[in-house]
């Protein structure tokens, strides 16, 4: 009954429509053509000549012709101040390919060594003057290694200042050598400048890079970035961000492993390619089973070794011009208490546009697990940023459901637009109102780190950190991880990399076990020989699963056969705090290759910190630059250049003529004539005949 | 709908007689006065524009040499003078504009961004209508001196080059040295616009 009735006023209702809508297009149909016939229709004829006219004229004055027949490249499509080789004579734009990159990756321990060979090939008939291609690096490498190869000739590249080595490379250019020059633009963005390319000629360089593994209670980890993130860089900073110039990446990829772990695993696994693993006498080889590069995430490989194998402490160490240097691993006992102190919490959520999709996705989820882990004795705020910062109370709150509902409404709305702008999130978090005395103050700070800005970011952790810890997560495929686990470590915290929406719970239930627990504090190596420089030389809290892992350098002198340390530290806060203390003694080894350089790289890293933080520039620049040159160390300081020295004469003669021949830069010719002088006369005759017609009639 | 078409047919079948012709010639003749009119004065209109603008150009680059800064010549423009370009021996001087897209062309003289600026050793290009601010280059000669002001100073170029080039087949090349290229439509006096020639003077550093 009810729907039949429904059914008959809808149906009276679509009568009545259709009715009105007849009635209407018939009144239409009919007004139309009475105006129509009543319509002035000269008007239209008037009106439709201005109109055919006036686009004429719109033609004439601001057509610019085409010149389809000059170029591929349109020169709207390139950007400001790059650089394209143009031949003056063929008329065409040239760039590199870079055909292929290989890792060769050697794992030994907690050492890899890595050769990453990028092979260029110039696949015109003419000379490409110069290429230039950016790549990322994975953050904490010593970068000791150079190699070109032309043909059959393989040239080691010299670490140099990096002013002196751009003027060798610049000499060879013009010279029409080529060349190689390797550069560090962040500490995980490096650049490579090639010059003088000949007519399909194919050109490798080959880099070697040592680092070590990060090590988690459960796992080794091996990251490889694929590619670079665009940077947000906030408008009052200096942009300088390198460019690839005149060079196509073709996104091959070879990448393979050689894993030695030094004990039996349980399982291998890569967390976002598809790798084929094979194993003989205890090593295993692993490959990429797809060599073309579809996205970009970072290559991540982890082994996890079997429990009752992990190792609790390992001692490597090289004997190198006098000196032995080490690097030491310890694994802190775990620690089953929680904390005493209540804790206040603040979150910082980055929604700017490059989270965009998936990222923000998983930091809501992220964000979303954290809430719901919250109990009322915790206080809390979240902060949401993006080119400005919105918090969600004035000062923290406790974690009741009202609150947490609050937050939770808050999290549903973000959305992802904007710059990313942390300067003024960070500030937020550290000032008073987000900070309680007597509580553990927790920052929980949420973003992909694709800031341009980064030393300034540091420079302001280090500044108002205080009593407060940063913790960093880092979100989306291809995270600045540099950024990342820097930030972390001024803010005295720790980083977490969630890779994945599947892994958002895995991630976050141990990150917030690392924040319920005690760190452990003062931690102090005593060594039983003197003469010790070690690196880092204040060691940072250690948190739940996080080894210590120093490089040290003894004279030999003072080194001993069986070098032991005591290691220790402080758990727990205040009235309640436990000494740890740990006597270990090591079988002395002196046979791992690497150790030195890994030990002048974070010697380095932390003079860079020192800069970073308004340290004296002129002294530690000159420390950094001695201690990169002896040890063979691309840093912001040093740069390595390959110049092939004796090419044949003819080569060498063919490359500057073509250089020659270069124009730097070419640009259309733009348009001519402004076109009045046609318009005048046609309108002139126009109205004369309109005179005419006058005066006949 | 039948009364419409009725009416449509009534207009339809009315013979042409005298009276209507002279309706059509009346048409014809407001049409041609209307559409001339238009034409006339949008090149009046465009002419007016690209003369009186150099006029408010001239006092933003007043402004410009006063206190460094870049000055719009109006306020609703999108690009600001750079320079103030003379040519002694055919007694013009005009004011470029930064930025060489039709609609700063129709003002003045423009500059490619990508070029240099006189003073760097990379080319300056600057590119004008040959109907209105560039009218004179053709009668611009070699050896001729050509002045040019910026804010780093005056600097004097000497002409060395003059061509014609097909700009379908050649671009401006910008080269590493500090010379001058001017460039126009070619030939001077066409009716036309959209033509593929161009006039290129190219000048050295003096």
């Amino acid at each position: 009954m009810q729907s039949q009735k429904r059914k008959s006023i809808r149906w009276e209702l679509e009568q009545l429509a259709q009715k009105s809508k007849t009635d209407r297009n018939q009144a239409i149909k009919s007004t139309k053509k009475y105006q129509k016939l009543g319509l002035n229709w000269k008007d239209v004829v008037i009106f439709s000549l201005a109109m055919f006219y006036t686009t004429l004229y719109h033609v004439n004055a601001y057509a610019e012709p085409l010149d389809s027949s000059v170029s591929a490249v349109n020169f709207d499509d390139i950007s400001s101040g790059m650089m394209m080789s143009f031949n003056k004579t063929s008329g065409e734009y040239h760039s590199l390919q870079l055909i292929q990159t290989d890792y060769d990756v050697d794992v030994f321990g907690l050492l890899a060594t890595i050769k990453l060979k990028q092979t260029f090939l110039n696949a015109n008939d003419d000379w490409v003057t110069e290429g230039v291609y950016a790549f990322p690096m994975a953050d904490q490498s010593a970068v000791y290694q150079m190699k070109m190869t032309i043909g059959d000739r393989v040239i080691e590249g010299e670490i140099h200042e990096k002013k002196q080595a751009e003027q060798i490379y610049q000499q060879a250019k013009s010279d029409g050598l080529t060349a190689t020059m390797v550069k560090q633009y962040r500490p995980n963005i490096f650049t490579s400048d090639i010059a003088n390319i000949g007519p399909n000629e194919l050109i490798s360089v080959e880099i070697s890079y040592q680092m070590s593994l990060r090590y988690d209670q459960l796992f080794y980890e091996l990251r490889l970035p694929m590619a670079i993130k665009a940077r947000y860089t906030p408008s009052d900073t200096e942009p300088n961000l390198p460019a690839t110039l005149a060079v196509n990446d073709l996104n091959h990829r070879r990448i393979d492993i050689n894993l030695d772990a030094g004990f039996a695993l349980d399982e291998i696994r890569s967390l976002h390619q598809n790798i084929e693993i094979a194993q003989e006498l205890g090593r295993h080889q692993i490959k990429l089973s797809d060599q073309q590069l579809y996205d970009t995430h970072d290559f991540v490989l982890r082994w996890f070794p079997k429990v009752e194998q992990t190792p609790k402490a390992a001692y490597f160490s090289e004997i190198k011009d006098g000196y032995e240097y080490s690097l030491l691993m310890v694994l802190p006992p775990n620690n089953t208490e929680k904390s005493a102190k209540p804790r206040n919490m603040t979150f910082i959520m980055d929604t700017s546009g490059s989270m965009h999709g998936q990222a923000l996705d998983q930091s809501k989820d992220a964000l979303l697990y954290a809430l719901s882990e919250l109990d009322e004795a915790t206080y809390f705020n979240v902060i949401d940023f993006d080119s400005t910062a919105k918090v969600l109370f004035t000062a923290s709150r406790p974690a009741t459901p009202d609150n947490v509902s609050l937050a939770l409404d808050f999290v549903d709305g973000f959305s992802s637009d904007g710059g990313t702008n942390m300067a003024p999130a960070l500030q937020i978090s550290m000032q008073r109102e987000n900070i309680k005395s007597g509580y553990l103050n927790q920052i929980i700070f949420m973003t992909d780190g694709s800031v341009g800005n980064e030393s300034m970011i540091f420079d302001q952790i280090a500044q108002d950190i205080a009593d407060a810890r940063l913790f960093t997560i880092a979100i989306g495929p291809a995270p600045n991880n540099y950024f990342m686990s820097k930030a972390a470590m001024f803010g005295k915290g720790t980083y977490t990399h969630i890779a994945s929406l599947a892994h958002v719970n895995d991630s976050m239930s141990h990150l917030f076990a690392q924040l319920a627990k005690p760190a452990l504090t003062d931690v102090d190596v005593a060594w039983n020989t003197s003469g010790v420089i070690q690196s880092p030389s204040v060691i940072p809290d250690l948190y739940m699963d996080q080894p210590l892992v120093i490089t040290s350098k003894v004279p030999l002198s003072e080194a001993k056969a069986a070098p032991s340390f005591v290691v220790s530290g402080l758990i727990g806060a205040n009235n309640k705090q436990k000494n740890w203390s740990e006597q270990i003694s090591l079988k002395h080894d002196g046979q791992t290759t690497g150790i030195a350089r890994l030990w002048a790289r974070n010697k380095v890293e932390e003079m860079t910190d020192d800069l970073m933080l308004g340290g004296d520039y002129s002294a530690l620049k000159d420390e950094i630059i001695e201690l990169a040159l002896k040890h063979h160390l691309i840093t912001e300081f040093t740069a390595m250049v390959a110049v092939d020295r004796n090419p044949d004469a003819s080569r060498m003669a063919r490359a500057k003529a073509a250089a020659e021949a270069q124009a730097i830069q070419q640009t259309p010719f733009p348009q001519g004539s402004l076109g009045w002088r046609w318009n005048l006369l046609i309108g002139m005759l126009m109205m004369s005949v309109a005179v005419l017609l006058q005066r006949k009639f | 709908m039948i009364n419409s078409n009725s009416q449509a047919y009534t207009f339809g079948a009315k013979v042409s007689t005298r009276k209507t012709r002279n309706l059509w010639v009346k048409i014809i003749t407001a049409a041609l006065l209307t559409v001339g009119s238009w034409q006339v004065g949008s090149s009046a209109y465009l002419l007016a524009k690209a003369q009186l603008a150099q006029y408010l150009i001239a006092d933003a680059w007043q402004a410009t040499m006063k206190d460094g800064d870049a000055h719009k010549p109006w306020d609703w423009a999108d690009t600001h003078p750079v320079a103030k370009l003379s040519f002694p021996t055919v007694g013009e001087v005009t004011y470029v504009l930064e930025g060489a897209s039709g609609r700063n062309m129709a003002f003045g003289p423009a500059r490619t961004v990508s070029s240099g600026m006189p003073g760097d050793s990379i080319s300056t290009v600057i590119s004008a209508h040959n109907d209105s601010h560039f009218s004179f280059l053709g009668q611009v000669k070699l050896n001729d001196v050509v002045q040019i002001e910026t804010l780093k100073g005056q600097f004097n170029y000497q002409v060395i080059d003059l061509r014609v080039v097909d700009s379908s087949q050649q671009q401006v090349s910008i080269n590493q040295q500090d010379e001058l290229i001017l460039t126009t439509c070619y030939p001077f006096n066409a009716l036309q616009t959209g033509g593929k020639m161009r006039y290129q003077v190219t000048a050295t550093r003096m």
